[in-house]
């Protein structure tokens, strides 16, 4: 015997009957419902026949036969907030935000408008303070701005040549034998920082007495 | 700490032990160099402490007579001094002078007021130096600079 085999029993009882269920099609048993209302009252409604009419159509599944009066008439898409300017929904009105001030648009062209303004002022230009001076040119010439150069590393220079020369001093002594060439090379840095024999003999003494 | 000072304890202390007279010429030194007290009790102590404990009394401080004849000659030096000590200077940088070495030699200059002229020796290569041979009263200098051994 096989298990999906129906046995003799099962066919004699109905399951809808057991369960107390009707059998009746709901659209049937709808409309019966509806005239049974209505004989209550007494008085006919068209909108219920309407209505009766649209859900047998439904059921039928003639929904794309459906016009737009019968569909505005269930659910009004005004109601629904379906329309065609759903797309125009402020973001920032419906998050409570302020709007930006700024028009980007508008800045953007303004933009625009101040770069072609540069550009076509540039012919009205006659000042040096736009000019573009490469590495080895002068703004005013052929000049070499070696001598400049050199004017600012001597600036630097001067800004602190005391707490430099110390420095220098300090490894002179790291191996704790002073020689010839060190004490050479000590007296050139003297000349270039510009620093006397006393003022060398004052740092001396600082760095041996700390 | 005085090299010069510490030459004049050791005469002093020479034989042993130390005369009156060369208490008072220690005094005297001591103001000639210009030391504080201070810095006299730092060398001094140094020397009670190093020296004294080894020495062996051979006399009655007979040490002061040598004391009092290096500090005469040394005075004599005068305007030999300078030189002297710029030459010193020259050869000890020559030779290779220690951080050490430096301040005991600008020390020493410093007290009998050349100490510029010394460090021109060390640290002016282009300043002309005339190499001389020191007096033998400047042999405690030439010690502490390096240039002459202890022994010597």
């Amino acid at each position: 015997m096989f298990i999906d085999e129906p046995t003799e029993d099962e066919d004699d009882i109905d399951p809808f009957e057991a369960l107390n269920v009707s059998t009746t099609a709901p659209a049937a048993r709808g409309a019966s419902l509806l005239d049974a209302f209505a004989e209550d009252d007494g008085v006919e409604d068209e909108s219920s026949e309407e209505e009766g009419e649209v859900i047998a159509t439904l059921e039928m599944g003639g929904m794309m036969e459906m016009n737009e009066e019968i569909v505005e008439s269930v659910i009004p898409l005004g109601e629904a907030g379906v329309n065609e300017e759903e797309e125009d929904v402020d973001p920032f009105e419906e998050l409570g935000a302020t709007r930006p001030s700024v028009n980007i648009v508008e800045s953007t062209n303004t933009n625009v408008d101040d770069a072609l303004a540069a550009f076509m002022d540039e012919d009205e230009y006659q000042g040096p303070e736009n000019t573009i001076v490469f590495e080895g040119e002068s703004a005013t010439g052929d000049e070499p701005v070696e001598q400049e150069e050199i004017q600012v590393e001597t600036e630097k220079a001067r800004a602190q040549p005391e707490e430099l020369y110390q420095f220098l001093l300090e490894g002179v002594w790291v191996d704790d034998v002073l020689d010839p060439a060190e004490v050479a090379l000590m007296a050139r840095k003297r000349r270039d920082l510009g620093i006397s024999f006393e003022t060398h003999l004052k740092i001396l003494k600082q760095i041996l007495h700390d | 700490m005085s090299i010069l000072f510490q030459h004049a304890l050791d005469l002093a202390w020479s034989d042993g032990r130390l005369s009156k007279r060369g208490a008072i010429l220690l005094e005297n030194f001591q103001e000639i160099l210009e030391l504080s007290d201070s810095q006299r009790s730092v060398v001094e102590e140094k020397h009670h402490l190093q020296v004294i404990p080894h020495l062996i009394p051979r006399g009655f401080g007979s040490g002061a007579s040598t004391l009092d004849q290096w500090m005469t000659s040394l005075m004599d030096l005068d305007d030999e001094l300078p030189r002297y000590l710029v030459s010193m200077g020259r050869q000890s940088l020559e030779t290779g002078i220690s951080k050490q070495a430096w301040i005991e030699g600008f020390a020493a200059a410093e007290r009998m007021k050349c100490e510029f002229e010394f460090a021109r020796g060390v640290w002016e290569p282009e300043f002309e130096v005339e190499i001389l041979v020191w007096p033998e009263v400047l042999d405690p200098v030439a010690k502490s600079l390096g240039l002459l051994l202890e022994e010597e």
